[in-house]
């Protein structure tokens, strides 16, 4: 009888203790639900200083990366002074953010980086990874840190323009991010698309947003399908640009 | 605490900060499933929502997963019950 009313006494115990592990698990959840972003918030606050310096430091640059740097800062200026002499003033305020953590260390097709609201960053702001590049947009903001969703997230789309280095034209097309740098468009057979060919994001100040990196051609398909890559490799990118306000002054 | 859980709770955090660290999330999985399935699934729950929070919410079309590496930590504490009541039972019910 003993024997039994303690095997009994302790099931009710352990039985009561799940109750209240489960309970305390669905509070948890609902909590980091309910708080998600102020909760990655402060998690990343203690965070980012041991991820910057597992991925922080400046890369080499090598002579020839220099000279290129500089001739493209040449050109980018110069495209400056044009659009301003035509009436359009393009105004973009940058800042500099350093990516405490990239692809492949997410699972997903983010970045992110050591800017937050403390920084100007706002939610929907374009990153570009250096001049024109954009890579995507800020679509969650902390204090002092800021997640990145590109443009190749995996079901992410995006109207842009497909320059045609061919024959000179310039199309519409709609891009559809597929995960690991990757996009990916159709276009109707017969149009002249090379690899190399850019797609840019339309608007006074838009950049090159990806590359053709592939052109499959089904026989008899009405389509082509076209495969594009991110102007920059996200798995060595170190620092990104967060253009904070686009605007679009006349003179 | 026996030297057992301590060792397992050890080894499962060490998994999925590694796997934060290196970077190889696969290696924060393989932490939390393995909470989960030696029957500590409250911490295993609490490593696979600090990989949510941090890691944040998925892309596409497994955004509507919310928190993948906290389900993955539920999906071992039912594979975990089921198993230890089909499987590993000591004492059958039936009696002839």
């Amino acid at each position: 009888m003993m024997i039994s009313s303690r095997l009994s006494a302790a099931a009710a115990r352990n039985r009561k203790m799940k109750i209240a592990g489960f309970f305390l698990v669905l509070l948890l959840i609902g909590l980091a639900a309910l708080w998600r972003a102020p909760l990655s918030g402060a998690l990343w606050s203690v965070i980012a200083p041991l991820m910057r310096a597992r991925f922080g430091g400046e890369p080499a640059v090598s002579a020839a990366q220099t000279a290129t740097l500089a001739d493209r800062e040449a050109l980018y200026q110069e495209n400056l002074a044009l659009k301003t002499l035509l009436g359009r003033k393009p105004q973009v305020e940058r800042i500099l953010g350093a990516v405490l953590i990239r692809p492949p260390a997410t699972p997903y097709d983010t970045l992110v980086i050591d800017a937050g609201s403390a920084e100007g960053i706002a939610l929907g702001d374009v990153v570009s990874a250096g001049g024109g590049a954009t890579i995507g947009t800020i679509s969650e903001v902390y204090t002092h840190a800021a997640r990145v969703r590109l443009y190749s997230s995996s079901g992410e789309k995006y109207d842009a323009l497909l320059l045609l280095s061919g024959q000179g034209g310039i199309i519409p097309l709609a891009i559809e991010g597929q995960g690991g740098g990757s996009l990916r468009a159709q276009v109707p057979d017969g149009v002249e698309v090379a690899v190399g060919d850019a797609a840019l994001l339309p608007g006074i100040v838009g950049g090159i947003t990806a590359r053709v990196s592939h052109i499959d051609r089904g026989e008899g398909e009405s389509f082509v399908t076209l495969y594009f890559t991110l102007p920059v490799d996200l798995f060595t990118i170190r620092f990104v640009e967060v253009w904070k306000q686009l605007s679009h002054e006349l003179q | 605490m026996n030297s057992s859980s301590r060792l397992i709770y050890a080894l499962t955090f060490l998994l999925a900060a590694a796997g934060f660290l290196m970077p190889l999330w696969p290696l924060s999985v393989v932490g939390v499933v393995l909470a989960a399935l030696s029957g500590r699934w409250i911490f295993a729950v609490i490593v696979g929502l600090m990989l949510d929070l941090a890691w944040g919410a998925p892309t596409g079309m497994y955004r509507y997963l919310f928190f993948p590496f906290t389900i993955v930590a539920l999906v071992g504490f039912i594979v975990r019950y089921w198993g230890s009541r089909y499987f590993l039972d000591k004492n059958p019910q039936e009696r002839i």
